[in-house]
């Protein structure tokens, strides 16, 4: 028994030691192949070494120019002005606010979206969107209308080709329920809400009116980008809830029988987080996997040493040997226990034997 | 033996492997018991256990009891492949509140006093409680633990375990040259047929 205990204990360590080994394996592959790219440094040669010394040479002289050299080798203090051209140039360089970065756009894109919030360009810090997600979350769980929110910054301003009627159209199914919101970060009453056409059918023109410009108004009274997009949301959530109850009331039918759109979402999107944060992490990962490992190794080993210890024959050598008093069979002097009294224990009768007890 | 055999005489006796012959068992309690007797012979195809319960008037020595009862009896529900020394015997008094333990000479190289008293000791808080069948299964847990240990012991050098209890073990190679000296094969004997004819 105790050997398969070892053996798993030694399993798990060697799994535990092959995942940091892979680790750092693949962190030294990594850090040659950065080597390999940067350039060799330079050698001094013996002149310029004997330069630097002697303090006619100045590192990077080459680089600053002629004048420069002089000015830094001179005693005088001057201004250096910059140029205005070149001025005009570090202004260029600065990004538009109002432009959304390219590479973000394929975020906004997605078909069918598995998660309520769209943040390609992180415009929420990591606490920010855990409490948005799991409070869009818990929506769904309470409303069969689920939101699906778009982040953008304040200044932000749709590019051609994403906007979002359009948007709403192509990558959301028509059949099922769901309102699809633009939130400009810090600016609430930018904030655009559109449904899909199940909704659409359902409700008229007023009742949807009245999921938006409360949730804006709410929002605007907020004087900080996070508490704004905290009550947005929030009001949003009431407002549709509100308007969930009054399609049923009408007898509407939010979310077809086939499908229960945000149980099936919610359950996706909460395994998906929990599996990603477990296999982003490598060290855990194949830790557990190691324990996971030898926990079965040692359940499988007990039992198969139980089963096997119950099913087991025990046969003894042959042996034998010459008999004593005569006894055909048997002259094993074997243990007497006195049971009369709960006063004498067996450690007891061990050492005081009554008289009646005594060996032959 | 001698001495035994005139206090309780140099007659065989019958008897079964379980005997309640104090009647402190019921009736589901016996099949219970003798479930682990079965138990125990299926672990040790070769050992068997008897159980004797009696309500003795006035036994003087009970150790000498059972060295008697092991030598003299003759279980008929225990099969001949089984012999006597190869036996254990647990014998409990019910009246004078005690119980010992016997056992043949095959296992001298694993048993002995202090671990028999031990395998008792095993039963001792269900012996207070009169709770004869849980002590016994517990006893004799206690002695196949203490048995699987020697069988391991043994396994590992058997020369010297046997030898400490002036055991040797049988050759069965030479034993097995003995018997089949006078044998023939098969062919041989047809032969010797067809030359008779």
């Amino acid at each position: 028994m105790k050997w398969i205990f070892k053996l798993a204990l030694v399993w798990c360590l060697w799994i535990i030691a092959y995942a940091q080994t892979e680790k750092l394996g693949e962190e030294q592959k990594k850090k040659e192949e950065e080597e390999s790219i940067q350039p060799q440094l330079p050698n001094w040669n013996e002149h310029e070494l004997r330069d630097l010394e002697s303090g006619n040479y100045v590192p990077g002289s080459s680089l600053i120019g002629k004048l420069a050299r002089e000015i830094l080798e001179s005693d005088k203090v001057e201004v250096i002005v910059v140029p205005s051209e070149t001025e005009a140039l570090t202004e260029e360089v600065k990004v538009d606010p109002r432009l959304i970065p390219e590479d973000a756009l394929p975020g906004y894109l997605v078909d069918r979206p598995t998660v309520y919030l769209m943040d390609p360009q992180k415009l929420l810090t990591s606490q920010e969107t855990t409490d948005l997600e799991t409070s869009l979350g818990f929506h769904v769980q309470q409303v069969s209308i689920p939101i699906y929110l778009y982040l953008f910054d304040t200044e932000q301003e749709l590019p051609e080709g994403l906007d979002l009627a359009g948007l709403v159209e192509q990558k959301f199914d028509p059949e099922k329920p769901a309102a699809v919101v633009f939130y400009f970060r810090g600016a609430p009453d930018r904030a655009d809400l559109c449904f899909t056409r199940r909704i659409e059918d359902l409700a008229s023109e007023a009742e949807m009116g009245r999921v938006k410009l409360p949730a804006r108004t709410e929002a605007g009274e907020m004087s900080d980008a996070t508490s704004q997009l905290d009550v947005f949301a929030t009001q949003l959530s009431d407002r549709l809830a509100v308007l969930e109850k009054t399609i049923v009331e009408k007898g509407g039918q939010l979310i077809p029988d086939e499908m229960k759109v945000g149980d099936s979402l919610v359950l996706e999107a909460e395994q998906k987080s929990w599996w990603s944060s477990l296999a982003e992490n490598e060290a855990v990962f194949w830790t557990g996997v190691g324990i996971g490992v030898c926990a079965i190794t040692a359940l499988l080993g007990s039992l198969g040493s139980w089963i096997s210890s119950i099913r087991s024959a025990y046969i003894f050598p042959d042996a034998e040997g010459s008999t004593l008093f005569d006894a055909p069979h048997a002259a094993g002097v074997g243990g007497v226990l006195s049971f009369s009294s709960s006063q004498t224990p067996p450690s007891r009768q061990e050492s005081d034997v009554p008289d009646y007890l005594q060996r032959m | 033996m001698v001495h035994a055999d005139e206090v309780f005489g140099s007659g065989d006796v019958r008897v079964r492997k379980f005997a309640d012959v104090a009647g402190a068992f019921r009736m589901k309690e016996r099949e219970s018991m003798r479930k682990v007797l079965e138990r125990f012979e299926a672990r040790f195809p070769q050992l068997f256990v008897a159980v004797y319960l009696g309500a003795f008037e006035d036994l003087n020595n009970l150790r000498q009891f059972g060295f008697w009862m092991l030598n003299r009896a003759a279980y008929e529900d225990v099969d001949l492949e089984r012999p006597n020394s190869n036996g254990i015997l647990i014998v409990v008094d019910v009246n004078g509140k005690s119980a010992s333990i016997t056992y043949g000479y095959a296992l001298n190289p694993y048993l002995n006093e202090n671990s028999t008293f031990a395998a008792l000791s095993a039963g001792h808080p269900m012996f207070l409680q009169a709770d004869y069948l849980s002590a016994l299964k517990a006893v004799v847990r206690k002695l196949e633990r203490t048995l699987i240990k020697g069988w391991r012991r043994v396994r590992r050098d058997p020369e010297s375990v046997l030898a400490k209890s002036g055991q040797t073990p049988t050759k069965v190679a030479e034993m097995l040259e003995g018997i089949r000296d006078g044998n023939q094969t098969a062919e041989e004997e047809e032969n010797m047929r067809e030359v008779e004819s």
